[in-house]
């Protein structure tokens, strides 16, 4: 495990959502960290926050109050432009529901963030083809995601994650539509691109069983961090 | 549960307000063209009407004694026009007519001319229409015992009258004195014998001889009704006899005492006029002042008759009026298109409905719903917003009905005259039939078909995620287009089989298909959108180099194919603004021609005798002439028929053209002249005197005549052709096949066609000349001033008076049937891509907003995303604008090619086939820009996609 300074850097984190006549406070005083080639997982029942997290975490959405630092840069000031800049170059996401495009080959599927990251044409290709490789679809390149299966397509969100060299993975119950077998695979693809490529993986999940193999585990309660324990649990 | 599926199917519309109103704009567009059209139609008349005709009723007044020297008409007149009871009889607004006792009508045989011949009435000459009143058995035999009778017992006394025999036993009188009132009396010179005996013609003769004699005395009254003819019939022989008196000469409408009271002025010298009442349209002859001539003697014209202010050319313009309007109905070709994209809409918007609405048909269906149920609730929800749509499209047919008349431009609305139209509107059952299934079956069977899908959802597939439900709803865009298509084109072709065929038959198809070539405009608009969208991919890098965006992405994109509707909107709408404008150009420019053209062969010199040099000498006489067809006419009788002998060059006689009905525009007319080139003594006749002397091709006719000095000739003749009217004529007395085949046009007149070249032989020439090429009225004027100086013109005149307005009034109502209509359109078609546009785009985003989500989420920024979007549509717009406009352009031609046979005149100058290019550069500068900007709003929406809402939602 890095020791490095922390990629990701969560201090102090509150979101409240407001619908004119409550306010619901769904994240509260979060602090967190992960390092470079850690593997950290958030676990927590429905309804804790956890999402949340990681969207504020991916600059999807911001926080009420509190800071994140990706590589050390302050994001809560940060204006739309800039956000995605540091999606684009710093983070990498893996949904739940792969959210792949679905008339776009699993090539052109890893390609899209590279478009927006003024990569050529030919290095593109080649990126995706490496990708592609490293997750095992080397065979599956021109298939579109109708014609993958699920592990398939997780697998091909994992490459397009890392289609940009992004520090930071962010999973968002990676193995929520794979059965058992598929998701150990996933859980061990992460695993490996957290220490053979030095990345920090954040996954949120209610699966014990890909908790295990991170290195820390965070429980999230009604929006605090409740515990933290590193290994299995 | 009823109302359960009632209320859930209106909660569906209000909760889903975009695609709610798109689908019911699918309907109402189409109906608001349809029911517009016919609304103009039907209260066009009503308002021209409205102008003349009081809830009183009036008397028509038809004659001015004083300025018609009757002995210079030449017999030309066509006895509809004087007929103002067969006008009332065909026409729609006249519902009651009824006998006026103290309507007399007066001749003064005191100025009879010595060229005044006394002709059975049924031919030409409107005097002796109706008024042969003094006919006994003999009269046919013994022509000279009737003059006699009039030159004799009449002239005899100043206060003689002649009396019909039921009128004189209904005053109860006998050759004594008649007293009209206390004041007015007549010696009672003669009683005539009436009715005329039965063997006087042919039984439908004698009827038709009976109407128009009853006709004389009839009152019309404003009740708006149409009456049967067999009730007419039956009614003026109830009435007949009421009204039955004349004096020779000249013909005075008005009661005795009025035409008592009345002087009757002699015009000095007896000049010789010639006047049409229609003051446009006075062609004179021997009158210098042309203007104050013609202001004076309109001013004397105008007749007033019980309060109102009616003349003889206002009574045939209503006939003439309703007839055209009527016949305007021809136009709908016009809108086919625009119907075709209201389906489209209404379709498409059913498709998006569903598409959109699958997760919940799956949810419902997992709840418990049955099949049936579900496939109600959705069936009722469409059916509501069809029965909605089809409402606000009549109501909105009605405003643009009426916008037709009185629009001048674009821009341009003429407000009185909307006000008058909205006054008078009316919604015709005819329009209610016809617009409903021609623009509502289709969807409506597309929303059962639906209705029907909905029940058959695979719940598992309803619910499944996104993207799987996305490429299944994508699938089921391709077929749909065609099925509507197809069942659209079925519709219509069923409708035109059903009603047209026979003219369509005769037009040589032309009306069956026409409806298919719609049918080709639509399939071919979406076979183009699919592939733009097939090429788009290969080629959208070149709209991206120089906007410096993301063209991988937007060949990515363009490849799904979610934009095929959309560009077949696209490629519809800008194919229709085309048509519109280019449609419109050509066919003013070339009804302008044809009308001119029309008016110039309308223009008839009659010489005596005909020198082999006068033609030429006369070609040289006007710049404005182009061409001269002599024509020999007399007059001659087949046993006891009177008819018209036209001596023609037959293929010269291919070239004139003037009005002439529709139904007559087919090559057999040619062919037939061919036949009749080919036999020299060959003759041509009117499927009537086929009919009523039982004539065939073959059948040798023996024509009685009589030569202008008097001395007779026979002339044998072989029938060469049967022709339901005379092509440079336009007339025939129509049987009620040639009716029907003609759908009413026909004028009635007997005539056979020889030709001239034998006729010439035999010493016939008296020879009329048809001008061809006279563009406007003024070239006539100039040209008849010329001719009159000419020492052999014996006469220069227009024979068919209203024939000039009557084109004139055709211009006017086609140009502004056809500009309005189409302006309308083109305005309307306008919107309705705007917001089809719009609603269909931001639809498309509102499906790819997981998408947008995602990308944001791997690091586009808004404008990326807001630029992909543009970029995206400007690629699709692009292309499709340009293939729209060349699919406008191919079909303009096309349909103007079918559209000129729904206009009645002869295509005998060539089509001016003009093409705006500045308005087509303007119409696709607008086009363009409007749908760019339009695509504004929904990039914009979708750049500011909520990453986090949508990807936490789905």
């Amino acid at each position: 495990m890095s020791q490095d300074r922390p990629v990701v850097l969560c201090s102090h984190i509150r979101r409240s959502f407001s619908d004119g006549l409550q306010v619901i406070e769904v994240l509260r005083d979060v602090n967190l960290s992960a390092s470079k080639g850690e593997f950290v997982s958030i676990v927590g029942p429905s309804g804790s926050g956890k999402t949340t997290l990681l969207h504020i975490i991916a600059c999807l959405d911001r926080p009420t109050n509190g800071e994140v630092f990706i590589e050390g840069i302050p994001t809560s000031k940060l204006d739309d432009d800039r956000l995605s800049e540091i999606r684009r170059r710093k983070i990498g996401m893996i949904f739940q529901d792969f959210y792949l495009l679905p008339a776009h080959s699993a090539l052109e599927n890893l390609e899209v963030p590279m478009v927006f990251n003024n990569v050529s044409k030919e290095k593109r290709e080649q990126r995706a083809r490496e990708l592609l490789e490293l997750v095992g679809l080397s065979s599956r390149v021109h298939h579109k995601p109708g014609e993958l299966s699920s592990g398939e397509k997780q697998r091909v969100q994992i490459a397009r994650a890392l289609t940009n060299n992004p520090s930071v993975i962010l999973a968002d119950e990676p193995t929520g539509n794979l059965d058992t077998k598929t998701g150990k695979d996933i859980v061990e693809l992460l695993k490996s691109l957290s220490q053979d490529e030095n990345r920090a993986i954040l996954v949120v999940t209610h699966d014990m069983e890909i908790a295990s193999h991170a290195d820390r585990t965070l429980l999230l309660e009604k929006g605090a961090i409740r515990s933290e324990c590193g290994g299995d649990i | 549960m009823i109302l359960f599926i009632v209320k859930y199917a209106i909660q569906g519309i209000v909760k889903h307000k975009k695609r709610s109103l798109l689908m019911a704009m699918g309907f109402t567009i189409g109906i608001s063209m349809v029911s517009a059209l016919y609304t103009w139609i039907e209260t066009g008349p009503t308002v021209f009407a409205a102008d003349y005709i009081n809830v009183g009723g009036f008397q028509i007044a038809f004659s001015k004694p004083d300025v018609t020297e009757w002995s210079f008409i030449q017999g030309n007149f066509s006895y509809s026009m004087w007929d103002t009871y067969a006008f009332a009889r065909s026409n729609s607004l006249v519902g009651e007519i009824e006998a006026v006792y103290s309507t007399v009508y007066l001749f003064n045989t005191e100025n009879k001319s010595d060229s005044f011949r006394w002709y059975p009435p049924q031919v030409e000459d409107p005097i002796l229409m109706g008024s042969v009143f003094f006919v006994n058995d003999s009269f046919f035999e013994v022509a000279n015992e009737q003059l006699s009778l009039v030159d004799g017992e009449l002239a005899m006394d100043d206060d003689g009258v002649l009396v019909s025999e039921p009128l004189l036993a209904q005053i109860n009188n006998t050759l004594g004195i008649f007293k009209i009132d206390s004041n007015i009396s007549f010696a009672v010179a003669e009683r005539i014998a009436w009715p005329p005996p039965p063997n006087f013609f042919a039984e439908e003769m004698y009827l038709g001889y009976w109407e128009r004699v009853f006709f004389r005395s009839l009152k019309i009254k404003g009740v708006y009704r149409w009456i049967p003819k067999k009730s007419l019939i039956d009614q003026s022989l109830r009435n007949i006899g009421r009204s039955s008196m004349f004096m020779p000469m000249y013909l005075l409408n008005g009661t005795l005492r009025e035409a008592m009271e009345r002087p009757i002025p002699r015009a000095p010298g007896h000049p010789k006029l010639f006047i049409q009442l229609d003051p446009d349209n006075v062609v004179l002859r021997g009158i210098t002042n042309l203007e104050q001539e013609v202001s004076k003697l309109i001013a004397e014209i105008h007749y007033s008759c019980e309060g109102e202010i009616i003349t003889k050319s206002d009574v045939g313009q209503i006939g003439w009026f309703i007839g055209a309007y009527r016949q305007t109905r021809s136009l709908l070709i016009y809108i086919l298109p625009m119907i075709g994209l209201s389906v489209c809409i209404a379709i498409f918007s059913i498709e998006v409905t569903f598409g959109g609405r699958q997760v919940e048909a799956g949810i419902l269906k997992a709840k418990g719903v049955t099949s049936r149920q579900l496939a109600a609730i959705f069936a009722i929800e469409f059916i509501i917003l069809a029965i909605v749509g089809v409402i606000f499209g009549f109501f909105f047919g009605i405003i643009l009905g009426c916008l037709i008349p009185a629009t001048k431009g674009i821009f341009e609305y003429d407000i009185v005259t909307f006000q008058k139209f909205i006054t008078h509107a009316t919604v015709s059952p005819e329009n209610i039939l016809f617009s409903i299934p021609l623009c509502g079956i289709a969807p409506m069977v597309y929303i059962l078909f639906k209705a029907r899908s909905y029940a058959t959802t695979d719940v598992m597939k309803a619910i499944a995620p996104p993207s799987m439900r996305e490429v299944e709803a994508r699938r089921s865009y391709v077929p749909n287009l065609f099925f509507f298509g197809t069942v659209l084109a079925t519709l219509i072709y069923l409708r035109s089989a059903i009603n047209l065929l026979p003219t369509a038959i005769s037009l040589e198809g032309g009306y069956v298909l026409f409806p298919f070539v719609v049918y080709h405009w639509l399939a071919f608009s979406y076979a183009a959108a699919l592939l733009v969208s097939l090429i788009m991919p290969k080629v959208s890098k070149i709209f991206a180099f120089p906007l410096k965006i993301k063209g991988t992405l937007v060949a990515l994109d363009l490849k799904r194919q979610i934009f095929t509707p959309l560009m077949a909107i696209i490629i519809l709408t800008s194919s229709i603004l085309v048509y519109c404008i280019v449609e419109r150009e050509i066919m003013v420019e070339t009804v302008t021609n044809q009308t001119n053209y029309a008016i110039g062969c309308d223009l008839r010199i009659h010489t005596y005798p005909q020198p082999p040099s006068l033609t030429e000498k006369m070609r040289n006489a006007s710049s404005s002439i182009t061409d001269i067809i002599p024509i020999l006419t007399s007059r001659g009788e087949i046993g006891r028929m009177n008819v018209r002998i036209i001596g023609v060059d037959p293929s010269a006689y291919k070239r004139i053209g003037f009005w002439m009905p529709a139904s007559t525009q087919t090559l057999r007319h040619e062919q037939m002249l061919d036949s009749l080139a080919e036999t020299y003594n060959g003759t041509l006749i009117s499927d009537h005197i086929a009919e009523t002397l039982s004539l065939d091709i073959g059948s040798h006719v023996k024509v009685t005549g009589e030569y202008i000095n008097g001395s007779i000739y026979n002339l044998d003749f072989v029938v060469a052709g049967i022709i339901y009217s005379a092509p440079g004529f336009g007339e025939a007395e129509p049987t009620e096949e040639s009716r029907r085949r003609s759908l009413g046009f026909q004028e009635e007149d007997r005539f056979i066609i020889v030709n001239n070249e034998f006729l010439a032989s035999r010493g016939v020439d008296r020879a009329t000349l048809f001008l061809l090429g006279i563009g406007d009225k003024e070239a006539i004027e100039k040209t008849i001033e010329t001719f009159l100086m000419m020492p052999e013109v014996t006469d220069v005149y227009s024979p068919l008076t209203f024939d000039l307005s009557k084109v004139d009034l055709y211009k006017f109502l086609y140009i502004q049937g056809f500009t309005s209509s189409l302006t309308i359109q083109f305005l309307i078609t306008i919107i309705v891509s705007a917001v089809s546009f719009v609603f269909f785009l931001d639809y498309t985003i509102s499906k790819r907003n997981v998408e947008f989500a995602l990308m944001r989420a791997v690091g586009a920024t808004k404008k990326d995303i807001a630029k992909l979007i543009l970029m995206e549509f400007i690629a699709i717009l692009l292309p499709s604008v340009i293939v729209g406009l060349s699919l406008g352009m191919a079909y303009s031609l096309v349909l103007f090619d079918f559209s000129l046979r729904i206009f009645p005149f002869k295509s005998i100058v060539p089509y001016i086939i003009a093409i705006p290019v500045i308005d087509l550069a303007i119409c696709f500068a607008i086009s363009f820009l409007s749908m760019a900007l339009g695509s504004y709003l929904p990039a914009r929406r979708a750049s500011r996609t909520d990453v986090a809402k949508v990807l936490r939602n789905l």
